[in-house]
């Protein structure tokens, strides 16, 4: 029983226009074992993030389902629903849409300790938060700002940092470092890692930086128009096959 | 005639607590190709926001002047402002579900505000969007952003901004969603725009191989101001600030070891206030000395080239 995965998903978006509908996702299956850092590759448009986001419960699914620990996820009440919502975590392209505009960056990271660690005290989460908040390469002195007073580096650091906060099982992570420099995208990705060993958390990683993705996971899926097209292996281009994966590997 | 399309000097901004842009002072030539490159944060977008008078509302430019196409920039308003700036500056922002509107198609948002006429302002969208590798034009001009993936948007969000045919397009982080394939499509289109229309270009971008292959003049911004300036040869090929050469040499790698770390430029900017005279890179600097703390000056070192440190490490 894999960890999470998703079985032939399919989403069908209405739109308007002669077609009326489009098919975004086409019959796709994919799994992710504990402990694994799985990449997808895929053009622009391919599907990623609408597979992501029905991966990490955001939106449903038009068909198939999604397993989690192999429970189909659009069954889950209450506590169980909870605890997915929880175990799985998501970092987003666009960091500043995911934060409350009127929050402190502060608020930003505390008001997850408060729905999910209740047992913490104050004191320990103010702790925990200027902790991660220096882990992430940022200055405490930035938690009073709020989120249209940073650069979107930073904003994108300070997610990561929320999500990190939550210990999660799984984390979802959608070009997340690419709106960054390089230096902090090294800061992000070494963190990551260091939390991945630590906690031997499972991440799904969606880059089209296929030279990070060859760095940072186990294996690959390649997506094209709605559909898994290719698998490949830690090494990416010695096991890719088809001419549009080499395209999109050998684009550098 | 002015040779300079767009010529900021000595911007200061800040806001209530603290100073966010000290001294910054740049150029566009009229025609050429200028570069901003820093790390998040250190103030390149600020300074665009300086320029099309959309700084926050606690923000507020202190000193310096900013003059484009002749104009005071900074003291246009109302309808001049629209017609001397906005319509004569091609804007792509940084992030693209802010720019764009999110109840109105992108066939609207591309064509309203066009001289064209519906149907030729049609045409010129759709011939945009294929030049910029979208395949299907017709199905993304019928939608609505939130219905377009990340690097689509980013794509319709360039295409809004060449609609205008303005003499200065300012392009900020333009291609941080897009693969490598479809970013050679964008240079292709940047050069060809530059090169045949006479378009004058300022560009923030953390890619520096983007960088290297677009510009022709490099601004290197470190906290709230300018730490080296020159053309592009010259910052790159003989980069004199040590984070340039920093910045430089992380660009550099690209085959990655999975058994150790990516590298970093370790530490990070202090908080001791950008207005501070001294060098702000000093905590995380290889070379850093005594002389660091001191007030530091922009050195001339021949050519266009200057630098803001003390070391003399060519
Ligand atoms: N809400 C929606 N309504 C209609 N179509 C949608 C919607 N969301 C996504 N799509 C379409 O689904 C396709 C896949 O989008 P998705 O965001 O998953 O792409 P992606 O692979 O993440 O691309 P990128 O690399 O640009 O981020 C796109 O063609 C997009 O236009
Ligand atoms: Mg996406």
């Amino acid at each position: 029983m894999s960890l999470l995965e998703a079985v032939r998903v399919g989403r069908v978006f209405p739109i308007d226009g002669p077609q009326k509908r489009f098919e975004a996702l086409k019959d796709v299956s994919i799994h992710l074992e504990a402990g694994e850092s799985v990449g997808v590759l895929g053009e622009s448009g391919s599907g990623k993030s609408t597979l992501a986001a029905i991966f990490g419960g955001l939106d449903r699914p038009t068909s198939g389902q999604v397993l989690y620990k192999g429970r189909d996820i659009a069954t889950l009440k209450g506590g169980d629903w909870k605890c997915f919502r929880q175990s799985v975590q998501y970092i987003f392209q666009d960091p500043k849409a995911a934060m409350n505009p009127y929050f402190t960056l502060r608020q930003v990271l505390m008001e997850p300790l408060k729905v999910n660690r209740k047992e913490l005290s104050k004191a320990q989460m103010v702790e925990l938060v200027e902790d991660m908040t220096a882990r992430v390469g940022l200055p405490t002195s930035i938690l009073s700002r709020h989120p249209d007073e940073v650069s979107g580096g930073q904003a994108q650091r300070i997610i990561t940092a929320r999500v990190l906060l939550l210990e999660p099982e799984v984390i979802i992570a959608d070009e997340c470092v690419s709106a960054l420099d390089l230096s902090i995208q090294a800061q992000i990705i070494n963190l990551l890692r260091r939390i991945r060993s630590a906690t031997g958390a499972s991440f799904l990683f969606i880059s089209h930086d296929a030279d990070l993705v060859r760095y940072f996971c186990d294996r690959s899926y390649v997506m094209l128009h709605g559909r898994i097209v290719e698998e490949l292996g830690q090494d990416l281009s010695a096991s890719a096959k088809s001419e549009y994966t080499r395209m999109l590997l050998g684009g550098l | 005639m002015d040779s300079r399309i767009l010529d900021i000097q000595g911007l200061c901004a800040r806001d209530s607590v603290e100073e966010l842009l000290v001294d910054v002072s740049l150029h566009v030539d009229a025609g050429g190709r200028t570069a901003i490159v820093g790390e998040s944060g250190c103030g390149k977008t600020m300074t665009l926001r300086a320029l099309l008078h959309t700084l926050p509302p606690d923000v507020e430019v202190s000193a310096g002047r900013i003059r484009f196409m002749g104009e005071d920039a900074l003291a246009l308003k109302g309808e001049a402002l629209r017609k001397d700036l906005y319509m004569r500056i091609g804007h792509v922002g940084q992030n693209t579900s802010e720019n764009l509107h999110p109840l109105l198609k992108v066939s609207r948002q591309l064509t309203d505000f066009s001289p064209l006429g519906r149907k030729e302002a049609l045409e010129k969208a759709t011939a945009l969007l294929e030049s910029l590798s979208i395949k299907d034009p017709g199905r993304v001009l019928s939608s609505y952003p939130g219905e377009l993936s990340g690097g689509m948007r980013q794509r319709v969000n360039m295409a809004v901004a060449l609609m205008k045919d303005a003499p200065l397009l300012i392009a900020d982080e333009p291609t941080s969603a897009l693969d490598a394939h479809v970013r050679r499509q964008v240079e292709e289109l940047y050069q060809g725009l530059c090169e045949r229309e006479g378009l004058s270009l300022l560009l923030i971008s953390h890619d520096l191989s983007f960088v290297r292959r677009i510009a022709d003049r490099v601004y290197v911004m470190y906290a709230g101001r300018v730490v080296e300036e020159g053309s592009l040869d010259e910052v790159f090929g003989e980069a004199a600030h040590p984070y340039t050469k920093a910045l430089a040499s992380l660009s550099g790698r690209r085959s990655l070891d999975r058994t150790r770390d990516l590298d970093e430029i370790g530490g990070s900017v202090p908080d001791k206030g950008r207005g501070d005279p001294s060098c702000a890179f000093s905590s995380r600097c290889p070379y850093a000395a005594r002389d660091c703390h001191n007030a530091l000056s922009y050195r001339h070192l021949g050519g266009s080239h200057y630098v803001r440190c003390c070391h003399e490490l060519a």
